[in-house]
């Protein structure tokens, strides 16, 4: 009788400890891969891509407002705008493309033995992973 | 005891008695193995290379990109066609490859396909980006090839290797030569195919951004890898054009206007995963592309069914660019943008920018349902075109993942997308997927494809 109590008080132990484990465990567990890792170049990728939209919506907006203007002569200030859109552009570019990289082949080494359900699974673990970070500005990236 | 020590030192006499790695003489077959016989994963690497090349040349815009991938396809297919048991080659049932136009092995020789269509896949890459591949990207190619020659080339004899080598540089210099005549040659260099002749009509398409010309106005008399056929999948007349608040066309607008004013984030996101756009991406046929390649590996699918997916795929999208290109500039309608700023609301603002080319019909609609049909033929379960599969490929850009349970739902949410950007109208999707579906049914049942690949 004795030793049943120890079983029970050691099950309920370890009971406690799964229940009471952090949040994102289900999140981390059994996938082929660095998971927080992951998840930091993902939250980066998405902040370049914001990035990205970000100025190619200043582009369009500065060359809206230029074929608008009655004027049509090509100001010093706009010229820099331009420049310093462009160049921005080129930086986020070059970083964008070596992230993509990376990213592609985490995810092809993480996705090759994964069937539909579990890439279902692992991708809902990605979006709960990265809104838990935040970095996702609260849209559905 | 002894009952164990005899299958043991059976075991043993067995294992001393293997060739020594070190002075295994190189493979000579008696025949060449069959192009199922070999992985396709160094060909969805070919592909994924591309699509790096893609976004970092010059010039390489949508159409451009399109037939860019349209020939990595066909070479690719082409250099192993004669490893497939009752396959027939392009050569002869494709616009432009004419039959004995291509070089064909040596009858009674040995042949790696492997080795074939690893040398033909690089060097039409070094061709079809010709003079704008940059030092980098040839570097990319090289060492692509190099390390696949190594691994692929393993135990094979030196013979073998160099004249499978030999046979895949003759077919894509063969190939090379064939695509210069097809309207689309170095077309890199001047995306805008200029002068272009304006019609000014309040109908006519007006620049909607900072690019002043529109992109390959002449691209629809390219000459396509299937006969005519953007004359044979041509949708007829858009709803007329008016200004007039009453008529049909004023409400396409104003359905856009409405949409765009009231998207909802899971819309706009929507309409940005399906953007691709180029020197960003890989442009819309380099996300297909991107996904038959997922899926291919994904299925672990050999040499055989890769190459002949990718032909395929190539055909398709190469064949849907030139006749969605001809619908764009024989109706050269006005985009959403510019009739609602003229017309609705002089200060609408699309969600993201508008392409530099006429509305009617979409181009992403029409690449997208062309290739649609490769893929729903290729892995659907069924007719309907039901497969689960998760798009992966935009995950690199920064976005979530999406997931499908069905070819033609992805393909209805890719036209979709460009409504919920303010890109076109729906008329513009609808009966751009109509086209893609006529063009990707045309590539499955116009060509002699091998049957029952593996």
């Amino acid at each position: 009788m004795g030793i049943s109590k120890k079983l029970i008080a050691l099950f309920t132990f370890c009971y406690c400890l799964t229940a009471c484990g952090p949040q994102n465990r289900q999140e981390n567990q059994n996938w082929p891969v660095n998971f927080e890792e992951l998840i930091t170049l993902h939250c980066r990728a998405i902040e370049l891509r914001e990035s990205r939209f970000e100025i190619a919506d200043s582009l369009r907006f500065l060359n809206d407002s230029l074929s608008n203007r009655a004027d049509t002569s090509f100001s010093s200030e706009t010229a820099g705008q331009l420049r310093k859109l462009y160049k921005r552009q080129a930086v986020v570019s070059a970083e964008g493309y070596a992230l993509a990289d990376t990213i592609r082949n985490r995810m092809t080494l993480v996705m090759s033995d994964l069937d539909p359900v579990q890439k279902r699974s692992f991708n809902d673990s990605v979006a709960v992973a990265v809104s838990r970070r935040g970095c996702d500005n609260g849209d559905q990236f | 005891m002894k009952r164990l020590l005899a299958p043991l030192t059976l075991l043993i006499l067995l294992y001393a008695c293997q060739p020594d790695d070190d002075n295994q003489q190189p493979e000579t077959p008696a025949t060449s193995a069959l192009t199922k016989s070999y992985s396709g994963d160094f060909l969805h690497d070919y592909f994924t290379l591309q699509c790096d090349i893609v976004r970092t040349t010059p010039g390489y815009l949508p159409t451009i990109a399109a037939r860019a991938y349209g020939y990595l396809g066909i070479a690719a297919y082409e250099s192993v066609v004669y490893g497939i048991p009752g396959a027939q080659s392009l050569a002869g049932q494709v616009g432009g490859i004419d039959s004995g136009s291509l070089p064909k092995p040596v009858s009674g020789e040995i042949y790696n396909w492997a080795l074939v269509c690893n040398s033909a896949s690089a060097a039409m890459m070094r061709h079809m980006f010709g003079g704008n591949l940059t030092d980098e990207n040839r570097a990319r190619i090289d060492m692509r090839e190099l390390d696949n020659l190594a691994n692929l080339g393993y135990n094979v004899s030196p013979e073998i290797q160099d004249r499978s080598v030999a046979y895949g540089v003759a077919l894509a210099e063969a190939l090379y030569q064939i695509s210069t005549t097809d309207g689309g040659h170095e077309s890199y260099l001047d995306p805008w195919q200029s002068p272009f002749t304006w019609v000014e009509a309040d109908y006519c398409w007006i620049p909607t951004g900072a690019q002043d010309l529109p992109l390959s106005p002449k691209w629809q008399y390219n000459r396509s890898f299937l006969s005519d056929i953007a004359a044979r999948t041509q949708p007829g007349a858009h709803i007329p054009f008016s200004s007039d608040p009453t008529s049909d066309f004023f409400a396409e607008a104003m359905d856009v206007y409405n949409q765009v004013n009231n998207n909802v984030e899971e819309e706009i996101t929507i309409a940005k995963y399906w953007a691709d756009d180029p020197f960003t991406t890989c442009t819309p046929a380099g996300h297909t592309f991107n996904i038959l390649k997922q899926l291919l590996s994904e299925s672990s699918a050999t040499l055989e069914k890769s190459a002949v997916a990718m032909a395929m795929m190539g055909v398709a999208e190469n064949d849907a660019f030139i006749s969605c290109w001809k619908s764009k500039y024989d109706y050269m309608l006005i985009r959403p943008v510019s009739y609602i700023k003229l017309y609705i609301d002089s200060e609408f603002e699309t969600v993201i920018g508008t392409p530099p080319f006429p509305a009617y019909t979409s181009g992403h609609s029409t690449e997208i349902g062309a290739g649609t049909k490769i893929m729903a033929h290729l892995f659907a379960n069924n007719s309907s075109g039901d497969y689960t599969f998760t798009d992966l490929s935009q995950m690199q850009y920064g976005f979530q993942a999406r997931t499908f349970d069905n070819f033609y739902t992805m393909a209805e949410e890719c036209a979709l997308s460009r409504y919920y950007a303010g890109i076109h109208y729906t008329m513009d999707n609808a009966v751009g997927l109509d086209m893609g579906y006529a063009v990707g049914e045309a590539v499955l049942n116009e060509i002699n494809w091998p049957q029952n690949i593996e």
